[in-house]
């Protein structure tokens, strides 16, 4: 599907070969064959299949065998995508604009769970540095490493875990896994906020790379290189209008809990209302503790714990693991008050048709959509229902959304968030749009 | 077998991870298999009693495909078996996955697969309707 009006031109193209190196060319070529010129910059997004089926260094070599060197390229492993050619939970995307309005950069910043700030800073000095500003807006684009479940004795943390080593240890453990050997929870809120701090006028838009939701590995793309643990951006200058709106589809309860004992800078809460927070947490949504195990998920994400920012946002955050009377979450709960959120599959959609509605934009040239994987996996094949929202609303212009570990959003000058369970769309159009 | 398209579209289910088996099927019958050689896990251990449920399913299927049924699955043992109907037929698209798989991406490939699979047999149909 392309999009070519004027100078502007965007398209989008996707493969489902299983071997990496083919589904790089393939990819590659049907993405950038759409348009008339060379491209500006290109998305890169794979599900994690490539990983046994050639790596994603071979599907990164693939996409360079057709790409015109020194494209500017960004991405990573995400847990499924959609587009105007359908939805995937395999395979891999891109997407890709030609526009001579607009000045692009690329940044990276390593080891983020070592060093969040020197990581954000490092990336966004590549990308200052870089960058001409002859043009009014700016948008930073980025993805960063999701969370990973780290390795207790050999084998992988699991989600939940009542009784023994694991449950009790589990929480100290995770603190240092994080710090020393880089798995654990992502911190990207922390690397977001350095992020913003350091590339202050900036609209930034990202998430978090993620494989099919089993939270063991996951990789992030620039240019020939593949990461991990490393944040990557892609700094557009440009005068191209663009719009954004977020949505999550989650309704306050009512149901608000104290949090009077936490750990791991507020990524794991120890107790609520100065009882262990699993019991007063699953006693609260009627679910009995013997009764869970790893497809906990499926039902925890119908019911994520939320707290409001000074801003107004209320940010949703999902249950990372279960650790006896411990609860890890991906991102640090900042405030000392968090409310049971609750959602159904109806008001996950509806939250699609709120984003787009709020839009001013009504015809966009381009599209990218950033949404939780959570939403992936409770919505399941009801995503095709979203697909058709955005079909509606995009019409024959290209989009793509990926399905990602976590979500973050600034506005210039406004404070950072990182989500999940969240929609988040970002659209464009040149100068001859007229609303 | 080789040749034949749908058995390509099971062969590329049957690569993911977590698709134990899958087959397109009907009551009492089998349409389309892949080896059961490349089937995963224990599956083959309980395939009998999943075999047996699944004829049982197939009765309900055979009821309300025509009144839109969709999908039905059930969980057994460490297995659960997801049904995806073809519209207004008794023949369904037949998955095994393990019970602590990601339920919800799974379901994204098995829409793409009933939605492939309807689409070679509505080319089937057209051809043999030519030639006839």
């Amino acid at each position: 599907m392309g999009c070519k009006i004027a100078e502007f031109q965007a398209a989008v193209g996707m493969s489902r070969k299983w071997d990496a190196r083919e589904a790089g060319r393939e990819v590659a070529r049907n993405t950038i064959g759409k348009l008339d010129r060379p491209p500006t910059f290109v998305l890169l997004f794979s599900t994690i299949h490539y990983k046994d089926h050639g790596g994603f260094q071979e599907l990164l070599n693939g996409v360079w065998d057709v790409l015109p060197k020194d494209t500017p390229l960004v991405g990573g492993t995400v847990a499924g995508f959609l587009n105007n050619y359908g939805c995937f939970t395999r395979g891999a995307a891109a997407l890709t604009v030609s526009y001579p309005n607009m000045d692009v950069a690329v940044g990276i910043g390593k080891n983020t769970r070592k060093n969040p700030k020197k990581a954000a800073e490092k990336c966004a000095q590549e990308i200052i540095k870089k960058q001409n500003r002859s043009f009014v807006n700016n948008i930073l684009l980025n993805m960063l490493p999701g969370p990973e479940r780290p390795s207790f004795f050999g084998k992988d943390l699991p989600i939940v875990s009542n009784q023994g080593l694991i449950a009790s240890l589990g929480p100290k453990y995770l603190e240092m896994s994080v710090k020393y050997l880089q798995k654990g929870q992502g911190l990207e809120e922390d690397v977001i906020k350095y992020l913003a701090a350091s590339i202050q006028d900036y609209i930034i838009f990202g998430g978090s790379s993620a494989d099919s939701n089993d939270l063991i590995a996951n990789y992030q793309f620039m240019n020939e290189e593949v990461s991990k643990n490393s944040l990557v951006a892609l700094g557009l200058n440009t005068d191209l209008k663009v719009n954004f709106a977020h949505s999550d589809g989650l309704k306050p309860t009512g149901i608000k809990f104290k949090i009077t004992k936490k750990a791991q800078d507020s990524r794991i809460i120890k107790e609520l209302d100065g009882k262990s927070a699993a019991d007063t947490f699953f006693g609260e949504i009627g679910i009995p503790r013997e009764y869970l195990d790893d497809r906990i998920l499926r039902t925890t994400f119908f019911y994520p714990l939320g707290f409001k920012t000074n801003d107004g946002y209320m940010c949703p955050n999902t249950i990372g693991a279960v650790l006896k009377d411990s609860i890890a979450f991906n991102y640090s709960i900042e405030s000392d008050e968090i409310e049971l959120l609750t959602t159904s599959g109806r008001m996950l959609l509806a939250a699609v048709d709120e984003a787009i509605n709020s839009l001013q934009i009504k015809k966009p040239k381009v599209g990218l959509i950033i949404s939780c994987l959570a939403r992936l996996e409770t919505l399941g094949a009801n995503i095709f229902k979203v697909r058709d929202k955005l079909i509606s609303y995009f019409q024959e212009a290209p989009f793509l959304l990926i399905y990602s570990c976590g979500e973050n959003i600034r506005f210039p000058n406004e404070e950072s968030h990182h989500f999940n369970e969240t929609f988040n769309i970002l659209v464009g159009t040149d100068n001859s749009y007229s609303s | 077998m080789r040749d034949d398209p749908i058995a390509e579209v099971l062969d590329d289910l049957l690569k993911l991870d977590d698709v134990l088996a899958c087959m397109v099927a009907r009551c009492n019958m089998i349409s389309v298999m892949p080896d059961n050689d490349k089937f995963k896990g224990d599956v083959m251990q309980i395939w009998d009693i999943i075999h047996r449920a699944m004829d049982d399913v197939f009765g309900v299927i055979r009821e309300y495909s025509q009144a839109g049924l969709g999908e039905i699955d059930f969980r057994l043992q460490d297995c659960e078996v997801l049904f995806y109907v073809f519209p207004d037929t008794e023949s369904a698209l037949v998955a095994i996955i393990p019970a602590l798989s990601n339920k919800g991406l799974i379901e994204v490939e098995m829409e793409n697969a009933r939605r492939d699979i309807l689409r070679i047999m509505d080319e089937q149909e057209k051809k043999r309707l030519v030639t006839a």
